[in-house]
């Protein structure tokens, strides 16, 4: 079963995702730098079997842009 | 990876284990930029084959390897592979015994290997590791160390500058795989290199051959399969390839 982006930032950042707020972002998530930042990539490409330009793995830093992009792609984030 | 049609940067690419990198590259199909210091022996392997792209470049000058880089990019196209060939060895105890009195190492020397090896392997990934997740490009890069990273007594700045390149292995290939961009390295014992060859007396030679168990020096074309063996095989990763012919420092 594919994993919710809430349940994948979870993961990466060691939080439980009914807990994540919906402005989560790099610049208030503990822990979420930028090694964090390419795991978190890495893994909403594998779960939802797409892959992100450069432009977007630099514009994905918070929950809201990264559903937004999904959405973009076609994905119901 | 599949070399076939892939753009790779060699440096060092002129002489020794870099232009067999080259050659092997390009029989299997990829177009390659080699970047070296060394202008006269450019040109051999650029008339040589078309699919060869030659560059002078000093890779322990920052501006001059982005520039390369840039340059080589524009011509051949994105960078899929990086081979970090290039480096220098000089020979030089940390105390040493001239004209009746200790002489410490000398400082030049520390320094221009550091730069060279060590500081051109870091400049020339930067620049191309940013090219390669411009183009989110499923690239290889492959850090050519030595066994002399284990420490090798009379070579303090070389031996250094390859466990850094070691360590720098590691680091990188745990950064970059998230993007499944692979980095890994490959340590020769001594080879027959001219480099090699020219470092060390007859009677050291023979010393070295006699420590390896299998009593010789690597063939060249021994390392230039190693490295094909590391860019080809997708799951190589964060590791040093030790081709050694079993010798231990």
């Amino acid at each position: 079963m594919q994993k919710s982006v809430r349940e994948v930032i979870g993961d990466v950042l060691g939080l439980a995702p009914e807990g994540i707020a919906e402005d989560l972002s790099m610049q208030n998530a503990e822990g979420w730098d930028s090694l964090k930042h390419m795991e978190i990539v890495a893994s909403l490409e594998d779960e939802f079997e797409i892959t992100f330009t450069a432009d977007e793995i630099v514009s994905i830093t918070s929950l809201p842009a990264i559903n937004s992009t999904l959405r973009e792609k076609g994905i119901a984030a | 990876m599949d070399l076939e049609g892939k753009m790779a940067i060699v440096t060092g690419g002129a002489g020794g284990i870099g232009r067999r990198v080259v050659e092997r590259l390009t029989a299997e199909g990829s177009r390659v930029a080699v970047l070296d210091l060394d202008v006269a022996s450019l040109d051999e392997p650029a008339a040589a084959r078309s699919d060869v792209y030659c560059r002078p470049c000093d890779i322990s000058d920052s501006g001059q390897v982005e520039e390369a880089v840039r340059d080589v990019a524009e011509r051949l196209g994105g960078v899929d592979v990086l081979i970090n060939n290039a480096g220098i060895i000089r020979n030089a105890p940390l105390m040493s015994l001239q004209n009746g009195r200790f002489q410490p190492h000398d400082i030049e020397t520390w320094d221009r290997v550091i730069a060279t090896n060590l500081s051109g392997t870091f400049y020339v990934t930067r620049s191309v590791v940013q090219d390669m997740v411009a183009r989110r490009t499923r690239g290889v890069i492959v850090n050519v160390s030595s066994v002399c990273a284990a420490g090798n007594p009379g070579q303090s700045a070389y031996s250094a500058s390859k466990a850094a390149i070691e360590a720098l292995t590691t680091v990188w290939a745990g950064e970059l795989g998230p993007l499944r961009i692979r980095v890994a390295g490959i340590a020769p014992g001594y080879t027959q290199t001219q480099t090699t060859l020219n470092s060390m007396s007859e009677a050291v030679i023979k010393q070295w051959k006699g420590r390896t168990p299998l009593r010789r020096f690597a063939e060249i074309d021994e390392i230039a399969q190693g490295v094909l063996f590391i860019l080809e095989n997708d799951f190589f990763n964060g590791r040093i390839l030790q081709l050694d012919g079993g010798l231990r420092l």
